[in-house]
């Protein structure tokens, strides 16, 4: 048996009265690949804080290889080796990629002078380490996120990292850029380097664990071997209950195609795409992240430009040239980053909801009747089982999960013909996911045109009828949902 | 662990600390509430230490026409701040456009003669048609700079501003232009059942500018935009419109301001107020105004405009006789904004620390 | 590509100057003669010596309006203290003086700014004490009982130390937005120097003997045909600091703190810089920097008028954008700040060459700054409207 690296035993904290971890122990051993498992809330990101020395636990005590910490400070947990690679990844946009490795590094050694040569062999050595090629004189900001990834994956190696933490660090990465990141930790782990990956994605905690503890509601649900979870019993011990995900039977309801996109194309993002929408119809867009899904949902939104081919909605030719026209045509976007481009956090949920709409609750003179406002919102928290006190509260106030039917109401609200969903549940937790999913089920049967974009492969066969498959800017193929599994559409969207 | 003990564990309630009192109140609310008590302090205060002078009808009558001016240009500041931008040129839009409709009435009608009203009025329309014309044109500069070529706010409307005085020098040659038709100075100095003008014009502004930001959705959609403008795009929001909107507004009162100050001083010159932008953003802060963008209400900014005013003419009756009272108040207001807004700061920190807040940040997190 | 992009705009202003140069050369030969050229200079040393500051606090992603004022008060105060001391000596001491009081406003700034728990506590317990001094000083003599002068500053004094003490131990920094901190610094600063120290400028054969030498500190004085032309030693100050930001920004830890807190703060944080730390070394450094203007200024333009230099913060900061700065933050370098500073004072000073009316002054830096600044706006949106479209999400 591996020697233990890590060992948290008993640790609580409470922030004003809410107990976010609650008696956790976990142990890491060297070399280990650990998950950490849990909806969002769970207490997941508190341990990770507690674990990397941003919090101060209230009680229990952390050993790093035998020595005893009641309180970790960060800068001792980066002696200890204790690196963790955050979401946004920490990385500096406008300086380049050599510099962005090696300035730790530097900072680590109390370096008061750059010496520019050296910043760029200790990179290179760390980029080495991982056996990736990142040109060392573009800048951050200009990389892809899964390079953006790898760069800080190399910085966390510069500094002797012994256990490194990865905060969701696959939400934004393509398949194939999973499996490169995966083989990066393989890699890592022979060299006895340890990783606690944090995940709420199943198939890939399935795929790369050896270890993996499930938490919720701040506590420890289970820590066991990798081989006693299947993708059925991590749902259970995440939500404490079963979920049944029905698929979506859908019923023709009309002749007329709803949404008619013919040889539409944006120069250098997707070419002659051409499909039909009916109403009723939950349409999956997928492919790798890049081959233009992102481009196709932009553009029918009217944001990305158009350089060729028509569009018709419900037989009407119509021009789509910004995001206005496409309101006013009946096209609702739930974009894919929702903190940034769907939701105005500090403002009120209530606010949130009627910003598209505000138009239809205006009385005979232009001015805003306040009563109509009121009702308004609150039929739509009802509808769409938004838990919160008050719609005057803040959204940011909100779990992920409620935050997204935030933005879905907001476009529920305006009685789009089309909604396209850009990644509907991303960071959403499992029992939000399949109540979203019944959302969306619901407003096609009632004749709404949905459109998903998604590489969740689990979620397009659910929820769609019928899966539309995009390789480099083309639409190469087309799947009723009954007729495939998973496991084929998985292949299908990853072979060359 | 066996599956019974998951099952036992029930989904919790959720967000359990927005569900305790307390936290009800918006942030700006508990501004509001705060300036109100500081209002009435300075007022009392000062009624204290000047008690033959400060609250006299005399002294409120001197205070009353020459807030509103001022006031006029917070109002402006508070608008492009609620979009997250900031409208430095304001006061040269108000001196270019005053001046403007200062030199179309000497022109037509000449300085210090008495003019009957038939005379007199279609040039004073004509004279405020100008001023409104100019400051419209100016705002639309602005917001064309700001939303179309994306140039940041403070760096366009520096330089608009500096372009808009070198027009008013080019015009006047920096000298002064005075001697309006009696009728005009009215809107300065007369009143209407003993309520001078410029209170009234500022009243008529505050209601339409209350009803506009919060019964409307263009007031709305400028608090969202302030917030998230990206948001705002995906939402349907034409930002580029909206913003436009917001500097020919700010451009409107500008020019408002202008009028009002041409009026009340019978004189129209380039320097004149050369302080004002600082005093308007220091009322628009004072007012709750968030210069980052999003948050921000008229009720706070008329308090702000009236605990200034008190101060200000407080300030005046102290320093009687004093050279360089100016000065004084130009270093009293750069302190007064300092410590503000460190007292603001503060005291939110406090909250965070005693926990009441902490919780739904944390939540955040 | 950081290079490229960031040489792309030093070109394009270098090639602008050269243009812009030929075709005030060809409407008035005046402009390539010495006198015109050491003008030049004279005027760029000045804002060169502020934009080098403007420059710091624009890539640390803040901003600062202020430091004209910090100016002000170090030139008129220090020549002030000179003449009330009498002071015969040699002008290095101005200078010293000039830069300590600039740090220390530059450091007042930076209470409100970075965070510092212990300037802010200064801060706010002199505030304190001083307010509350004053009011009971205030309300004693309101009183009306016999007290000695003595007596009655202490007491005051005292009485107002003790709120001061506890209120300033509650205090645990202030993180203000930047622009209106200094802005209310700014108006505190010129207003306590025109109140508290006078309004009235103080004329060349006032000075002190020190900086009636420092006048004519000249490198070069060549004799044409209009007089004597010279060129002032100050230039070197400049061409020093310039040198010094240079290596400060590029090879130093401190220097390469200041890009990435311009970049990306929290990251920063994350990575282990003191940002605190860095935002008190920046804003104390602008002050820095504006205190020894403040006296190089006196030694260009040989009076002391403390009613001058306020106004002319946002050119700097024009400037400083022209050459390259993002005022986003992250982004700016010397050599960028140096050729718009360049820019911005050809065009001020060549209109009068141009045979441009002075009245058209203003008209014409209005539009500079415009066009200056609306140019790089213009093309970072289609680059980054660009961006989106080569990488796909």
């Amino acid at each position: 048996m591996a020697e233990e690296l890590l060992k948290v035993q008993n640790i609580s904290k409470t922030f004003g009265g809410v107990k976010a971890l609650d008696d956790v122990s976990i142990t890491i051993d060297q070399g280990e690949i650990h998950c950490l498992v849990g909806e969002n809330g769970s207490g997941k990101s508190t341990l990770i804080k507690v674990i990397s020395g941003v919090y101060e636990p209230d009680g229990g005590e952390i050993i790093i290889i035998g020595t005893h910490y009641k309180r970790l400070h960060p800068i001792e947990a980066i002696h200890e080796g204790i690196q963790v690679i955050y979401q946004d990844f920490s990385l500096f946009p406008n300086l380049t990629v050599a510099e962005n490795i090696a300035l730790n590094y530097q900072l680590a050694k109390n370096k008061q002078f750059v010496n520019w040569r050296e910043i760029r062999q200790v990179a290179k050595i760390a980029l080495d380490k991982i056996k990736v090629h990142i040109n060392l004189d573009v800048r951050i900001e200009q990389l892809s996120v899964a390079d953006k990834q790898l760069v800080a994956i190399s910085r966390a190696l510069l500094q002797n990292a012994r256990l490194i933490i990865m905060d969701e660090p696959t939400t934004a990465l393509t398949n194939r850029e999973v499996k490169s990141l995966f083989s990066v930790i393989t890699n890592l782990q022979k060299d006895g380097i340890s990783t606690l990956f944090v995940s709420h994605k199943l198939n890939e905690i399935l795929e790369i664990s050896q270890r993996t503890m499930v938490m919720r509601n701040g506590k420890k649900v289970i820590d066991a071997d990798a081989s006693e979870f299947n993708s059925d019993k991590l749902v259970y011990y995440m939500t404490g209950h079963q979920i049944e995900d029905v698929s979506y039977k859908y019923s023709k309801k009309s002749e007329t195609s709803l949404l008619k996109v013919k040889e539409l194309t944006s120069g250098g993002n997707f070419e002659q795409i051409s499909f039909e929408l009916m109403p009723g119809e939950i349409l999956g867009i997928t492919g790798l992240l890049g081959c233009g899904r992102t481009e196709l949902a932009l553009a029918l939104f009217g944001v990305q430009p158009i350089d060729g081919g028509t569009l018709s909605i419900n037989g009407q030719p119509v021009k789509i040239e910004n995001i206005q026209d496409a309101v006013n045509h009946g096209i609702g976007y739930v974009p894919e980053d929702r903190i940034t481009e769907g939701l105005f956090l500090e403002q009120s949920i209530g606010r949130n909801i009627a910003v598209c709409t505000l138009r239809d609750i205006l009385n005979t003179i232009g001015f805003i009747d306040n009563n109509k406002l009121d009702s308004h919102i609150n039929r739509w928290v009802k509808n769409l089982n938004i838990k919160t006190p008050s719609h005057e509260l803040a959204v940011k106030t909100l779990s992920g999960g409620n935050q997204q039917r935030v933005v879905l109401a907001k476009w529920l609200a305006s009685a789009p013909k089309v909604l396209i969903l850009n990644g509907p549940t991303v960071g959403v937790d499992i029992g939000s996911k399949s109540e979203l999913h019944e959302i969306i089920r619901n407003l096609a049967e009632e004749g709404m045109g949905v459109i998903i974009i998604s590489d969740d492969i689990p979620e397009l066969l659910h929820t769609c009828n019928r899966i539309l498959l995009m390789k480099k800017g083309r639409m190469v193929d087309e799947f009723q949902s009954e007729e495939i599994t998973e496991n084929e559409l998985a292949a299908k969207l990853t072979e060359e | 662990m066996s599956d019974n003990e998951i099952k036992t564990q029930k989904d919790p309630a959720p967000a359990p600390l927005a569900k305790k009192k307390g936290f009800k109140f918006p942030q700006v609310d508990r501004t509001l509430a705060r300036l109100f008590f500081i209002t009435i302090g300075i007022f009392v205060v000062l009624s204290l230490i000047l008690p033959t002078k400060f609250p006299t009808a005399a002294s409120f009558d001197a205070m009353s026409v020459q807030f509103p001016e001022i006031g006029l240009l917070a109002i402006a500041i508070m608008i492009t701040m609620l979009t997250g931008g900031i409208d430095l040129s304001v006061t040269n839009i108000a001196l270019l456009s005053g001046i403007l409709a200062a030199t179309t009435m000497t022109k037509i009608i000449q300085p210090n003669t008495l003019v009957p009203d038939a005379q007199a009025y279609p040039v004073i329309l004509l004279a405020i048609a100008v001023s409104v014309v100019v400051g419209l044109l100016c705002g639309l500069l602005n917001g064309i700079l700001v939303a179309v070529v994306n140039i940041t706010p403070i760096l366009a409307t520096l330089g608009t501003g500096t372009l808009f005085s070198g027009f008013s020098i080019v015009i006047t040659g920096g000298t002064a232009v005075f001697g309006f038709p009696q009728q005009f100075l009215f809107l300065g100095e007369g009143n209407i059942f003993n309520i001078p003008m410029p209170l009234i014009l500022f009243a008529g502004v505050v209601i339409a500018f209350w009803l506009i930001l919060n019964n409307t959705s263009f007031g709305i959609k400028l608090y969202m935009m302030g917030s998230n403008p990206k948001a705002a795009r995906f939402s349907g929001v034409d930002n580029k419109w909206m913003l436009i909107r917001t500097y020919v507004l700010s451009g409107l009162l500008g020019a408002l301001a202008g009028l009002l100050i041409i009026a009340r001083t019978n004189s129209a010159k380039e320097d004149y107020g050369s302080s004002y932008v600082l005093l308007a953003i220091l009322i628009a802060i004072l007012g709750g105004v968030n210069p980052s963008g999003g948050f921000g209400r008229i009720a706070g900014l008329v308090l702000a405009v009236l605990s200034l005013q008190f101060l200000s003419t407080g300030l005046s009756m102290l320093l009687i006789g004093i050279s360089g009272s100016n000065f004084f108040k130009e270093f009293a207001w750069g302190a007064v904004l300092v410590i503000f807004m460190a007292i603001d700061y503060f005291s939110i920190q406090q909250r965070l620390r005693s926990g009441q807040v902490n919780k739904i940040v944390k939540q955040v997190e | 590509m950081l290079k490229r992009s960031l040489l792309k705009t030093e070109i394009l202003v270098g090639l602008v100057i050269v243009i812009l140069s030929m075709i005030i050369g060809i409407i008035n030969p005046a402009y390539f003669t010495i006198a015109n050229t050491f003008d030049l200079l004279r005027s760029g040393t000045e804002m060169g010596i502020f934009a080098l500051g403007v420059l710091i606090v624009i890539i640390s992603g803040g901003i600062d309006v202020s430091f004209t004022a910090i100016a002000v008060v170090s030139m008129y105060v220090t020549t002030k203290m000179m003449l009330w001391m009498n002071y015969q000596g040699p002008v290095i001491l101005m200078f010293l003086i000039g830069a300590l009081i600039g740090i220390v406003l530059g450091l007042f700034n930076a209470a409100f700014i970075s965070g510092s728990k212990w300037l802010a506590r200064i801060v706010t317990f002199l505030a304190i004490a001083i307010i509350v001094g004053y009011l009971i000083m205030q309300i004693l003599l309101a009183l009306n009982i016999p007290l000695l002068a003595v007596a009655l500053y202490s007491i005051s004094g005292v009485l107002g130390l003790i709120p001061a003490f506890f209120v300033a131990r509650m205090v645990h920094g202030f993180r203000l937005p930047t622009l209106i901190v200094t802005l209310g610094t700014q108006s505190l600063y010129r207003g306590f120097t025109l109140f508290f120290i006078g309004p009235y400028h103080i004329i060349d054969r006032d000075m002190p003997p020190g900086m009636k030498e420092y006048f004519n500190n000249y490198i070069v004085s060549i004799k044409t045909s209009e007089g004597t032309t010279s060129l002032h030693s100050a230039i070197f100050i400049f061409i020093f600091l310039a040198i010094l930001v240079y290596i400060l920004l590029k090879y130093t830890m401190l220097g390469r703190g200041i890009y990435a807190l311009g970049g990306a703060p929290e990251a920063a944080e994350r990575a282990g810089f003191n940002i605190t730390a860095i935002q008190i070394f920046i804003y104390a450094f602008v002050g820095f920097l504006a205190g020894v203007n403040g006296i190089v200024h006196t030694g260009l333009i040989q009076i002391a008028n403390p009613q001058t230099i306020v106004g002319t913060e946002l050119f700097v900061i024009a400037a400083v954008v022209l050459g390259g700065a993002s005022i986003t933050g992250g982004r700016g370098s010397v050599i960028g700040t140096i050729l718009g500073v360049a820019l911005v004072i050809i065009m001020n000073n060549s209109l009068i060459l141009m045979g441009v009316s002075s009245t058209y002054q203003r008209v014409v830096v209005g539009l500079i700054i415009i066009i200056g600044t609306g140019v790089p706006a213009y093309q970072a949106l289609r680059s980054e409207r660009r961006l989106k479209v080569i990488s796909g999400e």
